[in-house]
């Protein structure tokens, strides 16, 4: 026998009732008026067991009333083992752990993994968990084993073996992402039938939750009904935390002003507002370099820096909750150089000389200095060989030749050489022409193309260019309307070149810019990791006015450096960021203290996965990269877990085996109450009982009151 | 007409009486009080009262001193003597009934308390004595500003007196006492005073007033009214008892309680005869589920009694008057 509803049974204590009436009755219930009370002395009654329950069978029926509707309430049914212990089936449970980098605070990750411990333990043997985790990706850790090789019980320790291994990254938050990640594998593992696709899929999500974690984008997401998600947040013991990061020079402040700006941001819900401000050199500060400053909850300030100390390395903010953040990696700046050789004698006249323009375009930017240098058309061989080899000491590199035809084969295949080891050959027909013949020849093996013909074009006036490759890096800068006006280029004199398509696919000339007349203006061939371009004109004011225009450096940089390596300036990158580099085979990257680090490189960028000062050598070049704590780890307000509700997400809280056991045997039971239905029978015999007690009471109230009739004084005389 | 003869032929009459409880039932006051009086002279036809008044009337010669007012010249114009009629104020008499109305008197386990029962009766004198032609008056006693009607015979002042008797209970019973003596105060001319309460009080309070009206030259009868139920303390089951006056609160279980009740309540009545007896006032006690007529008889036999008094040779003597009652307890000369 078992009751449905146990905490109606506690209303049986209400036979205490009818008891406690039974026993006060005997006390007098009302007031009676006498005439007087002059001949009477108070008289207490003789109270007695046996005389106080004189109605024991009234009682007696009383409380079986109240015990019978009690025990109709309870609503009772009789048990049936053979129902009510049925083995539960497996869930499929995804743990999935945050670890970005705002679980660096040490409590934070503590309670994680206790968090993670205790949902381990509280799944049922037949349970199948799987374990990812996730910070600005999704990454499984213990996959979901679709295919059921291993059985539960070797997941299960399997995922708890890696939960005591698992440390967090330092990586930024895309909760989103991840989540999204998951159940689209879940969703797909059940259309593909591994699953069962009615079985429900639960999703633990062990995360601290802070306000910039990312969960905006699962706003448009459909998510699947047949998983849901129990959200565990972890909250630090001291909350707060406060970021300072080096704020962008002002475009207003002075060229020589080297003083760093600070921009320091605490979070609303900090303790803690006041802050100490350093310089470092490896683990100790810099005496003399230091500042404090007052930032209350909620508020940003912007302080100029201590002044740097030629030793330090960074910058460190103290007096937070969370340390792991505060450190501010100045890295600097390692100018890289380049040179430039022009073939051809100096010009006496200088609006006829192409290398005088050259030397006056600004071609250095912050990182690349880059040099123009002549060569003679003899020594060209020699310096090409010479200059194959590039000295990594100083840095200095030979990024392009630039060249006037005609020149002879060896130079041109030289050249061709330079310019698939990732050099890069410009060819600009700058002069008419005299010997057609030599000069479509060179450009012929410049371009590795047999049929090449030049010859002078005939202009009325001068051209335009009209058909530009907007694709090309070089005139990708100019693709917006605002800047595609060519107009003011005027070409005078231009020569025709013609050439056929080359049988060799891998040998594609491009024409990246043709003039009005249908002559091509620019082509590009790349040859190996460098380039051979093809100007059909010269820049110098009597062949065009391309050397004159505000154009002239953009084109010119998009041609030496196609790629835009050399153009990247940055120098702070956060973790997880793809860091450009030069030449991936050659990449050794290193620490600050020279310490090698082991990076993964994709599509000719690294990825670096915690934050430090890197020096990164390539190709004989090194410079210096700083890498942050991603900007989203700042803000670590705890966010609100109904966001994820609001969003359409399936929430439920993961039931654990006992609380599961429980739970099917409270459904199987109501299934069993609601067949037998004892609690009718049990409310019909308490009404029967009552009315059975009415009249009884009845007639014991009518004999009482006969049995009370006043009896009548004798009178006398 | 002897005590002992008028005793047996009243106690005949009275089993012939409507009973009380369909009496009291009639809720006008005037209405259940003719009731009783025409119900009670029905059955008397022959009653000793009947010519009563006139042979109460006599002549007496004509005595210097005498007042020549009160000459007969009627009787002088047919005898040529002078005779006096001396006692013709004496056979309109006046009557003062005192009705208790403290709050003991709210009292009754019959349907009706006692000092309904206690009007009626008052109300049943004041009737019977204004068909008599006496001058009948009242007073409220018990409370504390009684209500006094003077003893007239008007038109009119029957129903002052029904209105007067209808007042309900509001007094206390120590107040009984004071009420009497000022009543001895107000009735200037010697009368009948018709006392009708419960007298629960103290016995000796009583003793003055009853002196005083005695003093006055007053025929005194108290018709002592009683519930059943206070002389045997005859309830039931214990009960929580409120005295009516005082309000004061007593657990009461009978059982335990009613020998030395009773053993009280005898020794109070006791001391009420004994006082009676030594003011020469006639006590009749009365329960309230017994007839009212029971009252209105001895009420008529305390007349006839006073009128063989007035009749035999010792009238005029201020001498005890003897009491007979309905019960043994009453007390008897």
């Amino acid at each position: 026998m078992g009751l449905l509803a146990p905490l109606y049974a506690l209303a049986a204590l209400a036979v205490i009732g009818p008891i406690i009436f039974h026993l006060i009755k005997r006390q007098p219930t009302g007031q009676q008026r006498f005439s007087s009370l002059m001949f009477l002395s108070p008289s207490p009654p003789r109270l007695t067991r046996r005389s106080r329950l004189d109605n024991i069978l009234l009682l007696l029926l009383r409380a079986l009333a109240i015990l019978l509707i009690t025990a109709a309430f309870a609503r009772p049914f009789f048990r049936q083992e053979s129902l009510l212990d049925r083995a539960l089936d497996g869930r499929n449970i995804a743990l999935l752990m945050d670890t970005s980098a705002s679980m660096q605070r040490a409590d934070v990750w503590a309670s994680a993994k206790e968090q993670a411990t205790k949902l381990l333990d509280s799944l049922s043997p037949a349970d199948r968990i799987s374990l990812y985790t996730v910070d600005d990706a999704l990454h499984p850790i213990v996959a979901f084993d679709t295919e059921r090789k291993t059985d539960a019980a070797s997941q299960q320790q399997a995922v708890r073996a890696a939960v005591a291994g698992l440390e967090p990254a330092w990586r930024g938050s895309k909760v989103s992402e991840g989540l999204r990640s998951l159940t689209d594998s879940f969703q797909a593992a059940s259309i593909a039938g591994k699953i069962d696709a009615a079985s429900q899929n639960e999703l633990v999500f062990i995360s601290d939750l802070h306000v910039n974690c990312g969960v905006e984008s699962l706003q448009g997401y459909p998510w699947p009904e047949s998983v849901r998600m129990d959200v565990r947040q972890v909250r630090p013991k001291n909350p707060g935390n406060a970021r300072a990061t080096l704020a962008a020079k002002d475009e207003d402040a002075k060229e020589d002003e080297e003083r760093l700006k600070v921009r320091v941001e605490n979070n609303s819900d900090s303790v803690e507002q006041s802050f100490e401000l350093k310089w470092m050199a490896g683990s100790t500060p810099v005496a003399g370099a230091q500042t404090t400053l007052q930032v209350p909850p909620g508020q940003v300030r912007l302080i100029p820096a201590p002044t740097q100390p030629t030793n330090a390395d960074r910058l460190e903010l103290s007096g937070d909750s969370w340390a792991g953040d505060n450190a501010i990696y100045v890295a600097k700046p390692v100018p890289k150089r380049e040179r430039i050789a022009f073939v051809g004698e100096k010009s006496k006249n200088k609006e006829t000389d192409l290398a005088y323009f050259l030397e006056q375009a600004p071609l250095s930017t912050g990182l690349v200095r880059r040099t123009v240098e002549r060569v003679a058309q003899n020594d060209l061989s020699a310096f090409l060989a010479a200059n194959s080899a590039t000295d990594a000491t100083v840095g200095e590199k030979l990024q392009a030749v630039i060249i006037e035809p005609p020149c002879n084969q060896a130079d041109a295949k030289a050249l061709r050489d330079f310019a698939s080891k990732g050099g890069c050959v410009i060819a600009c027909l700058a002069r008419p022409i005299s010997n057609a013949n030599e000069i479509s020849q060179s450009i012929a093996s410049l371009l590795d193309n047999e049929q090449v013909t030049v010859s002078e074009a005939v202009t009325k006036d001068f051209a335009l260019l009209s058909a530009i490759d907007y694709t090309s890096p070089v005139f990708k800068p100019f693709a917006d309307p605002r800047f595609n006006d060519f107009s003011k280029i005027r070409v005078w004199t231009h020569r025709r070149l013609e050439l056929k398509a080359s049988a060799d696919s891998s040998n594609l000339v491009q024409t990246v810019a043709s003039l009005d007349d249908g002559s091509p203006w620019l082509l590009r061939n790349p040859v190996g990791s460098g380039n051979v371009w093809v100007l059909t004109s010269g820049w110098q004011p009597v062949s065009s006015q391309f050397g004159l225009s505000s154009k002239f450096v953009p084109i010119l940089l998009g041609m030496l450096d196609p790629t835009g390596k050399s153009l990247s300036s940055q120098l702070v990158y956060s973790v997880g960021d793809s860091i450009p580099v030069d030449d991936l085979p050659d990449l050794a990257v290193s620490k600050a203290d020279g310490s090698p680090v082991e990076v993964v490189a994709s599509d000719g960028a690294i990825q670096l996965d915690s934050p430090g000062l890197y020096n990164l050598q390539s190709a004989g070049i090194r410079r210096q990269v700083a890498v942050q704590v991603p900007a989203s780890e700042i803000q670590l307000t705890p966010m609100d877990v109904d966001v994820f509700d609001q969003y359409g997400v399936e929430m439920g809280k993961l039931k654990s085996d006992a609380e599961r056991k429980q739970s099917a045997r409270q459904l199987q039971a109501i299934e069993l109450e609601q067949k037998q239905r004892v609690w009718q029978w049990l409310l019909l015999a308490g009404l029967l009982v009552l009315a059975l007690e009415t009249v009884l009471a009845g007639w014991f109230a009518r004999k009482s009151s006969q049995s009370n009739v006043r009896i009548e004084p004798q009178t006398a005389g | 007409m002897s005590n002992s003869d008028s005793n047996e032929r009243f106690a005949a009459t009275r089993r012939t009486f409507i009973d009380a409880s369909s009496i009291m039932q009639i809720k006008n006051l005037t209405m259940r009080a003719k009731s009783i009086v025409e119900g009670f002279a029905n059955g008397l036809h022959r009653s000793p009262v009947h010519g009563f008044s006139v042979e109460f009337s006599e002549y007496r010669p004509y005595v210097e001193g005498d007042d020549p007012r009160g000459i007969d010249w009627k009787l002088l114009a047919r005898t040529d003597r002078y005779y006096v009629k001396q006692y013709e104020d004496e056979t309109n008499r006046r009557c003062y009934i005192a009705v208790d109305q403290s709050q003991s008197m709210d009292y009754g386990s019959v349907g009706y308390t006692k000092a309904q029962y206690a009007q009626t009766i008052a109300a049943t004198f004041a009737y019977y004595l204004t068909l008599q032609r006496d001058a009948v008056g009242v007073m409220t006693c018990g409370t504390a500003s009684a209500d006094f009607l003077p003893p007239r015979h008007r038109p009119g002042h029957l129903q002052q007196l029904m209105r007067l008797l209808s007042l309900e209970s509001r007094g206390t019973q120590s107040e009984l006492g004071e009420s009497l003596s000022q009543l001895a105060g107000l009735s200037r001319r010697r009368g009948l005073v018709v006392l009708v309460s419960d007298l629960l009080t103290d016995p000796e309070s009583l003793a003055q007033p009853l002196g005083y009206l005695r003093g006055r030259g007053h025929e005194v009868l108290v018709i002592r009214v009683l519930d059943p139920s206070e002389i045997n303390l005859d309830f039931k089951q214990s009960t929580m008892l409120v005295d009516a006056e005082s309000g004061r609160e007593m657990y009461i279980d009978p059982e335990a309680a009613r020998r030395d009740y009773q053993n009280r309540f005898r020794a109070h009545e006791a001391q009420i005869i004994d006082i009676c007896h030594r003011r020469s006032a006639r006590l009749v006690t009365i329960t309230t589920d017994e007839p009212p007529e029971s009252a209105l008889l001895e009420l008529i036999n305390r007349r006839a009694t006073i009128a063989s008094e007035l009749s035999s040779p010792n009238r005029g003597r201020r001498g005890p008057i003897v009491s007979s009652g309905l019960k043994a307890s009453v007390s008897g000369g």
